[in-house]
């Protein structure tokens, strides 16, 4: 029972480190139309960053989750204009092609570069605070702080994007690209911003991912995989979808991990995106 | 394009006609050159026409759903993994070679008839990542199923002392993989298939059977590499799941076959041979950072020449000198890469 508890404390964490990372994705995707395959690179990168940041100047990661957040946003912004934006003006075959290009290229050399500079091994950040101990069951006082970091996070999306004008204004470009051009808003400028919201979350829960998990140089491409059974879970652009989806996901993953042995963990993800996908006849575009 | 330039196009087809055997002859004498490889050149010569071998066959297959149909494979080395693993098994059972190769090669169609199912309800980019999915999946099972495939260490079989026969089959692959490519641009179904890509509702209210196509596609697509993986495996006789399904040996005939341009008869070829020759002659030497080089060539190509070599500029001057005709792809493809 306390490692049902456990496991299930766990998977809400992850869940939740899963769907900011997937919202983020799902976002920049309903504005510009490209899917960003590099984007968990992002988040592997934060997690580096917050590691180094802690080992060489021994910066807390609840402050260099919010630096690297800031730094990402730029940096989210840089590759978008210096790459995506080049792209938008393409036939949808050929964007999609050329997209996946670019990404997927940024993908495999961000991965195989921090690779060879970091040396390839995982990497964890190392920083913990004591235990309480509840009813048989263990809490570690970081993970309850990284879990209400979370929430407050998701809550505080959430908010932005149903009661600001500008969070409202990326929901509409995501909805009809042409009706929010009609009305007034600025798509370029709006894609630039979501882009770099999107990369920004990302880094900042990689710090987080890196504190609870461990990173590796090669899982980005892997988590753009999660991402999708997230999402086809949770359904596009929705924040308490992806949440959803995100939870269910990791609370599968914990369970298998815990039951059947966490090698088999890594195909519960696909297994869940096929089984969507059939039971769902119509797939992803059928909701459209 | 106005009528004038239909007309035009269709008289330079006419005329191109008997051009075509020129480039018969041109073929015919590549290929009596790397067959005649193992007696005149080195052992190093054979192994590397037969990596160049490899990387054709994949790259020409990976050309049919990617790009003649559009829809990017990026579990397309699966078919070449599977194919290595159940050629492994089967030779450690007992089975000889030829035994080996029909199961290979039918054990990778059937994958791709079972998988075709679920992932081709997906479009566009979450295709692909399914399809990268499937990739992963067979991965991890190889190296979790540890009584057929050995585990993470992998599996070994017995040396055969001679390279002669892999070497001509994995020459047949890629003569057949590009003989396919070959066909498909000129028949009916390439047309089928290429209206697929370019608008795929329009494709299937003017009676195209999408569906069929799609899935028959697909299957066809994977039967090549499920062979080649086997005809790698007899020859290297050591496979585990980084080297049947990891980054490099599955995604570096994808991007040969987008460096060259996807969706024409000679983007892979020709892709193939600059990237295997360039990484022969310049970053085999440095012995890192290679999957680096890769994604930025990968992203050079997706800025600047989206269609590839083939459809660049340069390229199409020359098919206008030479009179190549339209159905293979290169014009078209100017416009919509």
């Amino acid at each position: 029972m306390a490692a049902f508890v456990q496991i299930l404390i766990g998977s809400v964490l992850q869940g939740g480190l899963y769907a900011l990372g997937a919202f983020g994705l799902s976002l920049s995707f309903g504005v510009l139309k490209i899917l960003n395959l590099s984007h968990g690179d992002f988040l592997m990168l934060g997690g580096f960053g917050g590691y180094f940041a802690l080992v060489y100047l021994g910066l807390n990661p609840f402050v260099s989750a919010i630096v690297l957040g800031a730094a990402f946003f730029l940096v989210g912004i840089g590759y978008h204009q210096a790459f995506l934006a080049r792209l938008s003006h393409r036939t949808p075959q050929g964007l999609l092609v050329a997209s996946v290009m670019v990404t997927l290229g940024t993908a495999l050399a961000i991965e195989d570069l921090t690779s060879f500079l970091s040396g390839g091994a995982p990497v964890g950040i190392p920083y913990r605070l004591h235990s309480l101990t509840w009813g048989g069951a263990v809490f570690p006082v970081l993970r309850l702080i990284l879990l209400a970091a979370t929430l407050i996070l998701t809550i505080a999306l959430y908010y932005f994007f149903s009661r600001t004008f500008l969070g409202r204004a990326v929901r509409a470009s995501t909805i009809n690209r042409d009706g929010a051009l009609l009305v007034g808003i600025n798509i370029r400028r709006i894609a630039l911003f979501t882009f770099g919201l999107g990369t920004a979350l990302a880094a900042g829960t990689g710090v987080f991912y890196a504190t609870l998990f461990t990173v590796e140089p090669f899982m980005g491409l892997a988590l753009a995989l999660k991402y999708l059974a997230v999402i086809v879970v949770g359904g596009m652009g929705s924040l308490p979808g992806v949440f959803v989806g995100g939870l269910v996901i990791a609370a599968a993953e914990g369970f298998t991990a815990y039951y059947a042995g966490p090698r088999w963990s890594p195909m519960v993800a696909f297994a869940i995106l096929v089984a969507a996908l059939l039971l769902k006849p119509q797939g992803l575009l059928g909701r459209e | 394009m106005d009528d004038r330039d239909i007309a035009l196009s269709t008289a330079r087809d006419a005329r191109a006609v008997h051009s075509v055997r020129p480039y018969w002859f041109l073929a015919a004498l590549l290929l009596a050159v790397a067959s005649a490889t193992p007696w005149i050149g080195s052992r190093y010569h054979v192994s590397f026409m037969f990596l160049l071998c490899m990387h054709l066959a994949m790259a020409a297959t990976y050309d049919i759903v990617g790009g003649y149909m559009g829809y990017i494979n990026l579990g397309h080395g699966a078919f070449f993994g599977l194919g290595a693993y159940v050629y492994g098994a089967t030779v450690l059972r007992g089975g000889n070679p030829v035994l080996g190769l029909l199961l290979a090669t039918t054990a990778a169609g059937l994958f791709a008839g079972l998988v075709a199912v679920p992932v081709f309800r997906l479009r566009g980019v979450y295709f692909a990542i399914a399809t990268f999915g499937i990739l992963k999946l067979l991965e991890v099972l190889a190296a979790n199923l540890e009584p057929a495939t050995g585990g993470t260490p992998g599996l070994s079989i017995p040396p055969t002392p001679s390279t002669l026969p892999t070497f001509f089959l994995m020459l047949a692959a890629a003569v057949a993989a590009v003989g396919l490519s070959g066909w498909i641009c000129r028949s009916r179904l390439g047309l089928g298939l290429i209206t697929v890509r370019e608008d795929e509702d329009v494709a299937e209210v003017s009676g195209v059977n999408t569906r069929w196509i799609k899935r028959r596609m697909f299957m066809l697509s994977a039967l090549i590499p499920g062979f080649v993986g086997g005809t790698y495996m007899w020859q290297i006789t050591y496979v585990d799941p980084v080297s049947a399904f990891g980054f490099e040996v599955s995604f570096t005939p994808i991007i040969m076959a987008m460096l060259g341009g996807t969706g024409t008869l000679a983007g892979p070829v020709v892709g193939t041979v600059f990237l295997t020759l360039v990484e022969e002659l310049l970053w085999s030497r440095l012995g890192y950072l290679q999957l680096t080089m890769y994604g930025l060539v990968l992203v050079f190509i997706g800025l600047v020449m989206p269609g590839g070599l083939m459809r660049s500029r340069p390229f199409a001057h020359v098919y206008r000198v030479l009179a190549i005709p339209d159905h293979y792809g290169y014009r078209s493809g100017r416009r919509r890469p």
